[in-house]
């Protein structure tokens, strides 16, 4: 019998909201309050680097402050990347003992976690690959790249999926561009919508893992969770 | 006393840097409870307390960037001493020197004394290679002077290594013929000015609405004589045709902006949101403009059924070029639809309702509808979007002149 997650396609104006949302899923996972769960979602025009990561080193704050670009730290680490609607984030939830999340070290939570988005690529007609330890290219270009947080009970992966972002905009926010980046569109040399990029994953799921997915809602647990946790991001901010 | 140490959680790891302390020092922890958040290998994981007790001694601070198996903390009673080979001396009551500070292995020490090489973590060293970084002029901020990652990016922010974007390869032959592009027009000029001054706080589309009223009377008499004729066809069928139409001559709002350039699609691809119980679907009716009202009506039929029933195929989904979404079974009159990217435009039509109207000085009532035009402002203006917009309310106001030839 096929598993059923909850699917969330929860995305707000705020790219700190919109970071509060994943953290929260993972502690309310943490907590058995939520259910295994694959989450949607964008931002606007928004740079989101790791926590730790050096800003100075990875970001442009003077474009971003040229282009109106917010900049967001996540829970997660790795390096800066920039987000705007071409760009599909995806998250995905889960407990650790669950069998996906059964793995020998941790770097195969990449590769496992993100093989549905891997599928969702092949199945548009893409040759992708994943490469590790966190990314899915296409020939020598990446086209999306993860990060994960690993807590006692539960593990979240998230990561990104150039649909058709703008890409002058990511080569002037970003200054460390360790590849070469691509999107679905320019390898498709067609306009592709962002709901066929998310209806093409979630067959990957399928495929994949065997898991179909129902559209769910924020629990109202969750809802305050987040309320808590949005300040915090904007606090880390460094816009 | 129990030693908290950062874990090897994948054969490949060997640092890892403290990212944060969850609990402070003599802080009463339990068994099993997080408190350290450590980041290796592109993953943040917490580490658990190993027993209950109090953190007696945390031995490296946060940022600290450390071999894994490393021992970072000590967990113990409260009070409890700290064996002294940490090289941490208990106060006592007469006054003493300062405590030992806890050093790095004297590992680095000799590594620069015998082989003449900065003492680096195998991360620092990675990047100092990817990027030509000599780490001899690298001044090292680790325990012990040794060089960690944040020393080496901050040599880097002075050479700024930015590989820019190649160019874009030839285009993966898809299974399908993606829309042919008939005109390419520079992204340049004054029309790059105009995007760039309104897309000050937008980066991706500028969404700009524009609205007009539209009398459906011929457009509801025409329908009614061709279903006479033709059997049944759908009136957003006859509005699908009008918009395609329209586009022939207005093809600015059948295009997209792709870097550089706005390309204007050669075919006609009008996608139509339809609901179904899953959410917003769009599939596509290619080639609107050469299609027979007929056809077009045959087409959605068959996409709504198959939107229904979950049985669109990706290739009915992919290539639109323009949205039209009908928000008029659902009473509503005026709304501002999200332009579906990559596309330049989406038109939304609003209910068909009897309103009170003046032609010729007279008040009459009229079935009238609302059409939203939203239209991305960095690729085209105000004007021209009202100038299709009054197209489309032409061909819709006169159907026998401009839907005859169906």
């Amino acid at each position: 019998m096929m598993e059923m997650w909850r699917l969330l396609d929860v995305e707000y104006r705020d790219p700190y909201k919109n970071m509060a949302v994943d953290e929260a899923l993972l502690i309310a996972v943490e907590r058995n309050i939520a259910p295994k769960t694959v989450r949607f979602w964008r931002n606007l025009n928004a740079v989101v680097i790791g926590r730790w990561q050096s800003l100075k080193a990875e970001v442009s704050l003077e474009a971003c402050e040229r282009y109106g670009t917010s900049v967001v730290s996540r829970f997660t680490g790795g390096g800066a990347v920039y987000q705007d609607h071409g760009n599909l984030n995806w998250t995905i939830i889960t407990r650790r003992d669950h069998p996906i999340a059964k793995m020998k070290g941790i770097l195969e939570v990449f590769k496992v976690f993100s093989s549905p988005i891997l599928e969702g690529i092949k199945i548009l007609g893409i040759k992708a690959e994943f490469k590790p330890p966190n990314s899915i290219f296409i020939n020598d270009k990446k086209i999306s790249g993860m990060a994960a947080y690993i807590k006692r009970e539960s593990i979240l992966c998230h990561g990104t999926l150039l649909v058709n972002t703008n890409l002058s905009m990511l080569t002037s926010v970003l200054k460390l561009m360790k590849t070469k980046v691509t999107t679905l569109q320019h390898e498709l040399d067609t306009p592709i919508s962002m709901a066929s990029a998310k209806r093409a994953i979630i067959t990957g799921f399928n495929i994949v893992h065997g898991v179909k997915v129902k559209q769910g809602k924020l629990s109202e647990e969750e809802v305050w969770i987040i309320k808590k946790l949005v300040k915090k991001y904007r606090e880390w901010s460094y816009a | 006393m129990y030693s908290v140490i950062v874990p090897r959680l994948d054969p490949a790891m060997k640092t890892g840097r403290i990212v944060e302390w969850l609990k402070r020092e003599n802080e009463a922890v339990k068994k099993g409870e997080p408190i350290l958040v450590v980041e290796g290998e592109k993953t943040v994981f917490e580490v658990e307390a190993p027993a209950t007790g109090v953190l007696r001694k945390i031995l490296y601070p946060a940022g600290s960037e450390i071999e894994v198996l490393t021992v970072v903390a000590m967990i113990g009673e409260p009070g409890e001493l700290i064996p002294p080979e940490l090289g941490i001396v208990a106060p006592r009551e007469e006054v003493l020197p300062p405590p030992l500070r806890i050093e790095k292995p004297s590992v680095a020490a000799v590594e620069r004394a015998v082989k003449g090489v900065a003492p680096a973590s195998p991360l620092a060293r990675k990047l100092a290679k990817e990027y030509g970084i000599d780490l001899t002029t690298v001044k090292g901020t680790g325990p012990g002077g040794r060089i960690v990652k944040e020393d080496v990016l901050r040599a880097m922010e002075e050479r700024r290594a930015v590989v820019p974007v190649a160019p874009l390869p030839e285009a993966v032959a898809p299974a399908l013929k993606p829309p042919r592009i008939a005109k390419t027009i520079p992204f340049s000029g004054t029309r790059k000015t105009i995007a760039e001054r309104v897309s000050y706080s937008f980066h991706t589309v500028v969404p700009v609405t524009v609205t007009m009223e539209v009398n459906m009377e011929n457009l509801l008499g025409y329908y009614e004589s061709i279903r006479a004729t033709m059997g049944d066809v759908s009136l957003t069928a006859l509005i699908l045709k009008a918009v395609a139409k329209a586009l022939e001559s207005h093809a600015v709002f059948n295009s997209t902006l792709d870097g550089n350039e706005i390309k204007i699609f050669e075919d006609i691809n009008i996608a139509l949101a339809i609901n179904t119980p899953d959410g917003l679907v769009t599939p596509v009716i290619r080639n609107s403009n050469k299609k027979s009202v007929v056809e077009i009506s045959n087409a959605i039929r068959e996409l709504t059924e198959k939107a229904m029933q979950h049985k669109l195929k990706l290739e009915e989904l992919l290539g639109g070029t323009f949205t039209v979404t009908n928000m008029g079974p659902y009473d509503v009159e005026i709304f501002a639809p999200i332009i579906n990217p990559p596309q330049s435009a989406i038109l939304g039509i609003g209910r068909i309702a009897k309103r009170p109207v003046i032609i010729n000085d007279q008040i009459v009532v009229k079935p009238m509808a609302t059409l939203s035009l939203v239209f991305d402002h960095r690729v085209t203006d105000g004007v021209p979007a009202a100038e299709f917009l009054r197209e489309v309310k032409r061909l819709l106001e006169a159907p026998n002149l401009s839907l005859s030839n169906v």
